[in-house]
């Protein structure tokens, strides 16, 4: 690894595609981001979700949902990933946003679509779908919605949540 | 002298016409499409407003900001749920008369976006005119689009719409 992470809060890492990965828990993530920009990864490239509800992913702290950050070293044009996983019983996380100004409309992206809060986030509101909208939409068991389309086979099928299906 | 001898004196100088008619022809000669350029679809609208195949000839020039200033809304582009309220209130904004034409497929239907997030077509909110398929259509089928428009326009002439 070309960066030093604090005692104990790496969980896991890992070599994915050409990029560096650490899994750290959701308590210690403030803490590893200001190590790592400290350390020169000073640039956000993107923070997404993964719901892993219908493939459970095979790690030893797997929950439903996991949370990917991406930071980049601009001067060593390095890229580390670091994955932190959010249960679904309790879907907070800590928020990123004085660390690293992006992270505030990623978060807020992120409890639109997927319901998971983010703590210390000033203001916490939908970004994408209308402000009175019910439910998170890139959860997987929520429905796809449209319309019933005439002559085709299967969209009835695909319209209703996985679990049920 | 009666008027017939007084017109047939004056040769083929003279056109007769019904005021339906020509309020129907002026105002089909002169649609100003309101800028409603929403994804994909209003590249090819810029395109059709470009010199290739000018909309400008038809009339077309003044693509007015304002839907104050504006007659046609071209909905190019697929509609949103947190967009739908901004497009009726634009439409809402149009002084009649007043014309709408779905460009592309995601206006018509919801196109290839058959989910929760997109509006399944613009007439769900407005009531559409012309709907010019294709994803995206070709320049030449917004301004057949266009013109059908301006057909429908003609023939129209000053009867209110009910």
């Amino acid at each position: 690894m070309s960066f030093r992470t604090p005692k104990g809060a790496v969980l896991d890492q890992g070599i994915s595609a050409g990029d560096e990965w650490i899994t750290v828990g959701r308590e210690r993530i403030r803490e590893v981001a200001a190590a790592l920009k400290e350390q020169g990864f000073q640039s956000y490239v993107m923070m997404t979700c993964v719901d892993h509800l219908a493939a459970p992913v095979a790690h030893a702290a797997a929950e439903r949902f996991e949370l990917v950050y991406q930071l980049r070293n601009l001067e060593k044009h390095e890229e580390v990933r670091i994955r932190v996983f959010v249960p679904e019983a309790d879907p907070v996380a800590p928020s990123l946003h004085d660390l690293f100004k992006p992270a505030n409309w990623d978060e807020r992206e992120t409890w639109d679509l997927f319901g998971i809060s983010f703590e210390g986030h000033p203001e916490l509101t939908r970004i994408l779908m209308p402000e009175d909208w019910v439910g998170h939409p890139l959860r997987r068991d929520h429905p796809v919605g449209g319309e019933p389309v005439d002559f085709s086979d299967d969209h009835e099928r695909w319209q209703t949540a996985p679990r049920d299906a | 002298m009666g008027v017939e001898a007084l017109l047939e004196s004056l040769g083929e100088n003279v056109l007769t016409t019904t005021v339906s008619r020509l309020i129907g022809w002026g105002r089909g000669n002169s649609v100003w499409p309101a800028q409603f350029g929403l994804a994909c679809c209003a590249i090819e609208m810029m395109h059709a407003a470009g010199p290739t195949w000018d909309i400008g000839r038809f009339g077309s020039e003044a693509m007015r900001a304002s839907p104050r200033q504006a007659d046609l809304m071209i909905v190019a582009g697929r509609v949103s749920q947190k967009m739908a309220p901004v497009l009726r209130q634009i439409y809402d904004q149009m002084p009649e008369p007043k014309w709408v034409i779905s460009m592309g497929a995601c206006a018509s239907t919801g196109g290839v976006f058959n989910n929760y997030a997109i509006v399944q077509g613009v007439d769900k909110l407005v009531p559409v005119d012309v709907y010019v398929p294709g994803c995206p259509p070709r320049p030449d089928d917004l301004v057949n689009g266009i013109m059908i428009l301006q057909e429908k326009i003609k023939a129209r002439g000053i009867a209110p719409r009910l």
